[in-house]
């Protein structure tokens, strides 16, 4: 009942009050959700912290939640967030096919959500779903890794969690570059589970079995710099390794001479935008954008590695 | 030989029921594992090119030193004039554009078979065009208003369908053979360009060598 009252009230306020009170006093346009997985990956605190100061910024107060990857916790989360009466939820999901009856379940209630990153495996329930263009991206880095591998030798492929589009969509994009060259040999395939200490796990026991493995190519920067450590550990350093992401972490590493190249995913201006577009369908009821959105990726190389800054990329000099 | 034109009489000399489009397997994918996305987008693909496809590149196609003259008040203005791209923030514009040239590099025995083409004159390359089998990107699928993402259930049946779409503009071209530098040709062909400054890696959908 509250929620009901609460929700309409607020419904006043956003067509009748506001265009008359300051923008400054605007904390009353309520509250936003924001559920994304565990900021022990950098590139979730990111768009955590973008959507954060954003809502902000824009005037709502904001609860963020952690699932953890977990569909259970998420869909407690939506609860929370639907008890609390949320205008909208701002999602990064736990999982494309879990997570349809938690935004169905918001939507109900009468709370929209906008998704980034992850798809979910239906449309028509979420408002948004702003998702980086992946299969861009793999290709940008695979066609990196082939030049860097001088188109031949054994490579090993570090997988991201399996029930994730986006571990799918990586790896096709990268296959759909790598394997026009028959001279590169794929000689493990394995999910790190986009986790750093799995990555490195993994790539302890390929190497044992492939100790001539040129390359590495991971389906996420976590991977990468799990990869990376085993790699270091096992005086390895000149094998090539290419991410996914473009975390500070893996910048760093670009920039010692490390990992190779990573491939962007603008995490910090996905949020934003997310939460941008919730505030206009909130006052408008309309986002005046198609449901699916892609966000293209930018390359990382030791070449622009030093303009990237919390996944962000800061313009060239030039054009 | 055009080989689209070709197809078009064709289709022409014969009545409408009659005629349907069925594209040759590409080898490189049966190297893959047999995929129903796969097998579906092709399918699509070819039903779509001739009737949506070819018609939304040759209404939205410009002449290449028209378009190189406003890609000069920059991409944007370009964009806003000649371009087609899908909503959303930052996508980049991609360009249907018909033009002629002369070959100045050509890679034709490779999976990416390129040609280097200077447009102007002045004996530097000012485009790329895309021969395949393997085309790099998604011009073709982007440039298509009646193509929208929501449509499909994830990113990799869209990204089958970009893949689908670059087969059959490779398929329905005769790739040059021999020595082609010095050779003049002619093209209409769709490519993405993220900055007016960037090489135009064209997608040919017609391509004719010699004198037209």
């Amino acid at each position: 009942m509250s929620i009901t009252r609460r929700l309409f009230v607020s419904g006043l306020a956003i067509t009748a009050v506001l265009p008359t009170v300051r923008a400054a006093q605007a904390q009353e346009k309520g509250l936003i959700a924001i559920i994304t997985p565990s900021h022990d990956n950098p590139f979730f605190k990111a768009e955590a912290v973008g959507a954060e100061a954003r809502a902000k910024e824009l005037g709502y107060e904001t609860l963020v939640l952690v699932h953890d990857d977990d569909p259970n916790k998420q869909s407690q989360m939506f609860d929370t967030a639907i008890a609390r009466g949320a205008q909208a939820i701002i999602l990064d999901n736990a999982g494309a096919d879990a997570t349809v009856a938690p935004v169905q379940r918001a939507k109900d209630a009468g709370i929209p959500s906008f998704l980034i990153d992850r798809e979910i495996k239906e449309s028509g329930i979420a408002v948004s779903q702003i998702v980086s263009n992946n299969y861009q991206g793999a290709q940008l880095g695979a066609e990196e890794f082939v030049m860097l591998m001088g188109e031949e030798g054994p490579y090993v492929e570090l997988l991201g969690r399996e029930a994730d589009t986006n571990a799918g969509i990586r790896s096709a994009g990268y296959h759909d570059i790598i394997d026009q060259y028959p001279d590169l040999e794929m000689v493990a395939q394995q999910s790190a589970n986009w986790s750093q200490t799995e990555g490195y796990a993994k790539m302890e026991t390929i190497l044992q079995a492939n100790p001539g493995i040129k390359g590495v190519i991971c389906g996420n920067d976590t991977m990468a710099m799990g990869a990376w450590a085993a790699l270091e550990a096992a005086g390895r350093t000149e094998v090539i390794v290419v991410g996914f992401d473009g975390s500070n972490d893996v910048r760093d590493s670009i920039l010692n001479g490390g990992i190779k190249a990573t491939v962007l995913q603008p995490a910090y201006r996905q949020a934003q935008l997310a939460v941008e577009q919730a505030d206009q369908y909130l006052q408008t009821g309309s986002t005046g954008q198609p449901e699916k959105q892609l966000m293209d990726c930018v390359l990382i190389n030791e070449e622009n590695a030093a303009r990237l800054e919390t996944f962000a990329l800061a313009d060239a000099a030039t054009n | 030989m055009r080989p689209i034109s070709m197809v078009a009489t064709v289709c022409l000399s014969l009545t409408a029921t009659a005629c349907q489009i069925v594209p040759d397997p590409d080898p490189a994918d049966t190297a893959n594992v047999p995929q129903t996305d796969e097998a579906r987008m092709a399918a699509y693909v070819a039903e779509a090119w001739e009737s949506q496809v070819q018609p939304v590149i040759a209404e939205n196609a410009v002449d290449y030193d028209t378009l190189r003259n406003r890609l000069a008040e920059g991409i944007d203005a370009a964009g806003a004039a000649y371009g087609l791209r899908p909503d959303g923030e930052a996508n980049p514009w991609n360009f249907a554009v018909t033009g002629s040239g002369t070959v100045t590099e050509a890679r034709l025995d490779s999976r990416a078979a390129k040609m280097q083409v200077d447009m102007d004159g002045d004996g530097a390359a000012d485009v790329t065009l895309q021969l395949g089998p393997v085309i790099r990107g998604t011009a073709l699928r982007d440039a298509m208003p009646f193509i929208v993402f929501t449509d499909f259930r994830d990113q990799i049946e869209f990204a089958k369908l970009a893949r689908a779409m670059n087969d059959q503009a490779a398929s329905g071209l005769t790739k040059p053979e021999g020595d082609v530098v010095g050779e003049t040709v002619s093209f209409t062909g769709v490519f993405t360009l993220r900055s007016a400054t960037d090489t135009p890696e064209i997608v040919p959908t017609a391509l004719t060598m010699g004198t037209p």
